[in-house]
């Protein structure tokens, strides 16, 4: 569809956090409404990673900071461990905050800069009042030295004074104190440099293994994304294109709009992707011709990505396309999607479609 | 109207590369020392071709660009090398004379394409300004020139787009507008400094291809600073790779690729999350960080990171070897060489986390 | 740019901090903070620690300022203990005289008092007032600044309207209106001076609020769980009060302005009581033939307006550079 749709979810009582028809919409000029994201539902299974990508302005973030209730979203439910958050008082989805805890993009600026690093690590505790000072302190000289840090050398140092790399270990370092079950990773890696955007994409991997993790990975990279995902969600101008198992989503793109992201993130970067771009070869004709987002105030009609697909046909202004199975654990959005038969195409797509 | 050009004529010289850098250094003084950005760094570029400066954060490859240029802050830094275009030594050439040669003989695109454009000047005026004051062109023909600049590089209903102002574009659209007025007065060099950090992987390809459409078209010389070596493959002739403000290995692309002989370029390379790895894939992380460039270490200066160092690397700094026609590296103990392979099998013998690294 | 100095040369720069800022717009991308990376992940830099403090650097115009209004203040507090003579005594011996002598430093004026120890005891009012009514301004207009700036809503849009009815009086007239009715006594004065000044504070604690609300580190606190007041104690209050105080400074002098201007026009602590207004509206009066009697009263003005206006500004230059940062 970009579309609609709950098909994908799996049965609610197996899932750690299911997030149904989440819409999120700011106030723009003149009365009018940016949709930022617009129904969109997907699940956690306990201890799975699910990875969402997307260009700027697909609404990934603002989906992983409206599930945080950062802020509340507009309407739709987020059910974590059995409990609606969107329904929480005040107090209530405080003390589930313990619980989801969230990286940021830019850790210089997510991190106090009065603070020394040993208060700004301690500080989960010392917010709940857990623990005396002396505990701590200990707790905070262990999660460090996780994160490879050594709190002797930088616990009386600020912020400012270590590189994004180091911040964002401290970021993490910080995220783990109150044992999270789920923790939102927002483009965590996108201002890092290759070599360590590696180290903290292998600490992440590390620290999920250890503590038991379950990670939203947001990211625009689709690579990086591939690295650390058991299932990926694609997003397209506040909808949802496709949701597949990591490997299935790359081997098989069905959505026009993934086949689009692969192929640029293929081209840019041939020579170290020979085999996936041998795998998508052939289909280069199919390439878009345009690459502007429509704007979010006025989305386009039917299916948002319509404007930018080369395959899209009157339908596709018409209905908008609704989540629907293609294969094992891959779903997708879209009227005409790649790889199944037109016929089926259409037949298969329900008529009752909302938009 | 004024009909003056006001543009440094160029002469290039028979059999001479067009752009010849030879032992530049930059040195800025900050509170914390003197940061040694670019310590000496010697590179030659031909007519029509382009050459890749890759490095992370912090290596100094954006000083390059704007030291070769002479685009440094007035205060605290000192230069010195030479930076020869043509028959003309930007590093001596006085302020009224690199007026005469920004945008018209040398042009820079810059990484974010929104701040690099007047917010409150509209884009067609960003364009015809340069072709007004280098050019001497008349009103009319500038605006001409200007629209079918903006039609090359792709800006849809360009006549209508003249009269918009930058924020009214996405980022991508706004650095075809960048790279239009960089283009306008036909310059030989073009110096793009990480031209597509910021835009979405989609947009960044096609920015990447007009590129090199446009250099082909204009028969210029680009140098393209970037940080992703995924960039690079396709669309560079030569690739130089920095680290600590220094040259570590320079090499036609296909070579640097297929026989890289500096472990930090082979690090670097591995480090890059592949499309083909299966998910949860541990990358080959490089361990560490860039040293300190105010305090660099004696040898060499990636020694305290790499898989393959020996007690010579931390005291002796590498010169640069040559390795093959136009394929040089600064390396002891060079990857896929005997010696190289001698002193990984030794660091992994001794546990060293650099070496384990390396599977 | 061209000249290579020695490398000794760009070593031995001796104190760098008090230096003229390092202007680098053009290289400070690739630069970045990565040139503070020490080897290995677990090492910070070394000695990067003078930087954490706020009053390094400030130069030494910030320091005399500061002794200035530093002086004042003892002067002031310390009138009745130093050996002033009494500003009320009046002294046959000394009478119209603006010759100094060794009794008289700045010798007397019309009914014979002295006037050095009528400059002192006068800068007990101005200061009493300033500090006094700038600190009632801040106290209420600080807490409701930051709690409009941090709830916005129909809360902030109340307490917005009734801070621009404020403003909007002139406020003079508001001031002679409310000394006609209430008195000059310096209790008056200093709550007249408050009522005036509110606002503005008000006005500059939400708006500098209001920006570090959108911070991304409260945000993250927000997500760890902190509670309203966790933030605003935690954040906020230590992110607003240093702003908030250096503009009080500033504030500070324009209420000692404010209150020179009403006891000129006689409408402040009135005679006998000695302050710097109506010491200066006496002084008009033997114009131009006994000067001490005008200046003295106005270079101890000036001289504390001046100084206490540098020390606000400075800090404030100060606190913007550090959360620029």
């Amino acid at each position: 569809m970009a579309g609609s749709g709950t098909a994908q979810l799996r049965p609610a009582e197996e899932s750690l956090l299911r997030v149904e028809d989440l819409v999120v919409e700011f106030p723009a000029p003149k009365g009018q409404k940016v949709h930022a994201v617009s129904g969109v539902s997907f699940d956690l299974m306990a201890g799975e990673t699910l990875g969402i990508v997307g260009e700027s302005g697909c609404g990934k973030s603002t989906t992983g900071r409206a599930l945080l209730q950062l802020p509340r979203p507009t309407s739709g439910r987020v059910v974590f461990e059995g409990t609606d958050l969107t329904g929480l008082g005040k107090e209530a989805l405080r003390q589930v905050r313990t619980k989801l805890q969230v990286i940021f993009q830019d850790p210089i600026s997510t991190l106090y800069p009065r603070r020394t690093i040993g208060e700004l690590v301690t500080e989960p505790l010392s917010l709940w009042k857990i623990g005396s000072p002396a505990e701590r302190t200990e707790r905070a000289r262990q999660m460090l030295a996780e994160v490879n840090l050594d709190y002797d050398a930088v616990s009386w140092r600020h912020p400012y004074e270590f590189s994004i790399g180091q911040c964002q270990r401290i970021s993490i370092a910080r995220a783990l104190m109150l044992n999270p079950r789920v923790v939102v990773c927002d483009e965590p890696v996108s201002a890092l440099d290759v070599s360590v955007q590696a180290q903290i994409l292998n600490l992440l991997e590390d620290m999920k293994a250890r503590y038991g993790l379950t990670l939203i990975f947001i990211s625009h990279d689709l690579a990086v994304v591939k690295n650390v995902s058991d299932r990926i969600m694609v997003m397209f101008l506040g909808k949802t294109c496709e949701i597949a198992s990591a490997d299935q989503l790359y081997a098989a793109p069905a959505h026009p709009y993934t086949r689009a992201l692969l192929m640029a993130a293929v081209i840019s970067s041939k020579a170290l992707n020979r085999s996936a771009a041998a795998a998508l070869g052939g289909a280069e004709e199919e390439g878009e011709s345009e690459t502007e987002m429509p704007s979010p105030v006025r989305p386009p009609s039917g299916c948002r990505y319509r404007t930018r697909c080369p395959r899209a046909e009157a339908l596709c202004a018409e209905k908008e396309p609704v989540m629907r199975q293609i294969g094992e654990d891959h779903y997708v959005a879209c009227h005409f999607p790649i790889g199944v038969p037109k016929a089926t195409a259409v037949a298969g797509a329900p008529s009752g479609a909302t938009s | 109207m004024s009909r003056r050009r006001r543009v440094r004529p160029i002469h290039e010289e028979e059999g001479r590369p067009l752009l010849s850098v030879e032992n530049l250094k930059t040195y800025f003084q900050t509170a914390h020392g003197v940061v040694k950005s670019v310590d000496g760094v010697s590179f030659e570029l031909e007519r029509g071709k382009t050459l890749a400066v890759v490095g992370e954060s912090g290596s100094g490859k954006t000083v390059l660009a704007r030291s070769v240029m002479g685009l440094l802050p007035s205060q605290n830094v000192w230069r010195e090398g030479s930076v020869r275009l043509g028959d003309v030594d930007l590093t001596r050439a006085s302020a009224a004379e690199l007026r005469q040669l920004w945008g018209a003989q040398v042009s820079m695109v810059f990484q974010d394409p929104v701040t690099s454009l007047n917010p409150v000047v509209r884009i067609g005026r960003q364009i015809t300004e340069h072709l007004q004051y280098h050019l001497g062109m008349p009103r009319g023909e500038a605006r001409r020139t200007a629209l079918s600049l903006l039609r090359s590089v792709g800006i849809p209903e360009p006549a209508a787009r003249m009269r918009w102002f930058p924020h009214q574009l996405s980022g991508g659209m706004c650095q075809r507008v960048v790279i239009a007025a960089a283009i306008a007065c036909g310059p030989k060099l073009l110096l793009a400094d990480e031209p597509t950090t910021g835009l979405d992987v989609t947009v960044s390809a096609q920015i990447l291809d007009l590129l090199g459409r446009l250099q082909e078209e204009r028969y210029m010389s680009v140098v393209l600073v970037t940080h992703d070596l995924g960039v690079v493959s396709g669309r560079a002739d030569e690739v130089i790779v920095m680290y600590a403000g220094q040259v570590v290995e320079q090499a036609p692309t296909p070579v640097i690729f297929s026989d890289m002989k500096m472990p930090y370029t082979e690090a670097l390379m591995r480090s890059v999350p592949r499309l083909t790895n299966p998910s949860h894939t541990r990358l080959p992380a490089i361990p560490g960080t860039p040293p300190n460039p105010a305090a660099l270490p004696a040898g060499c200066r990636f020694a305290a990171r790499c898989p393959y160092v020996q007690p010579r690397c931390r005291e002796e700094p590498p010169p640069l070897r040559q390795a093959g026609p136009r394929h040089r590296f600064a390396c002891w103990y060079p990857v896929g060489s005997p010696e190289g392979q001698q002193a990984l099998e030794a660091n992994r013998a001794a546990g060293l986390p650099a070496a384990a690294a390396v599977v | 740019m061209r000249e290579p100095p020695e490398v000794n040369e760009l070593y031995g720069a001796g104190d760098l901090e008090s230096a003229a800022p390092f202007e680098m717009p053009v290289a400070t991308a690739s630069l970045g903070p990565s040139y503070l990376e020490a080897e290995m992940a677990g090492q910070p830099p070394a000695g990067a620690g003078p930087a954490t403090q706020w009053y390094r650097g400030l130069g030494w115009g910030f320091w005399l300022a500061a002794a200035v209004v530093l002086g004042w203040v003892l002067l002031a507090l310390l009138a009745n203990v130093l050996p002033f003579q009494n500003p009320d005594a009046l002294q046959t011996s000394c009478f119209l005289s603006s010759s100094p002598s060794a009794a008289h430093l700045l010798g007397c004026d019309s009914v014979g008092r002295d006037i050095l120890s009528r400059v002192v005891f006068g800068s007990r009012v101005s200061l009493v007032v300033g500090f006094s009514s700038i600190a009632i301004s801040l106290a209420v207009g600080g807490p409701l600044g930051v709690l409009a700036g941090y709830f916005r809503g129909a809360f902030d849009q109340v307490l917005s309207v009734i801070a621009n009815v404020f403003l909007s009086f002139p406020s003079l007239v508001l001031a002679l209106v409310v000394v006609a009715y209430l008195g000059n006594s310096e209790l008056d004065i200093t709550l007249i001076i408050a009522l005036v000044a509110w606002p503005i504070l008000f006005r500059v604690v939400r708006a500098t609020t209001i920006e570090y609300v959108q911070r991304d580190y409260v945000l993250a606190a927000r997500a760890l769980g902190a509670t309203t007041s966790q933030l605003l104690r935690r954040y906020l209050l230590p992110d607003v009060f240093p702003s908030a105080i250096t503009y009080g400074l500033v504030g500070v002098a324009l209420a000692i302005v404010a209150e020179g201007g009403l006891s000129f026009l006689g409408q402040s602590v009135g005679p006998p009581v000695p302050t710097w207004g109506n010491m200066i509206a006496a002084g008009t009066e033997t114009m131009p033939s006994y000067l001490s009697l005008l200046l003295s009263p106005a270079i101890a003005m000036f001289s504390f307006i001046l100084a206490i206006n540098h020390v606000g500004d400075r800090l404030r230059q100060r606190l913007d550079l550090r959360s620029a940062l």
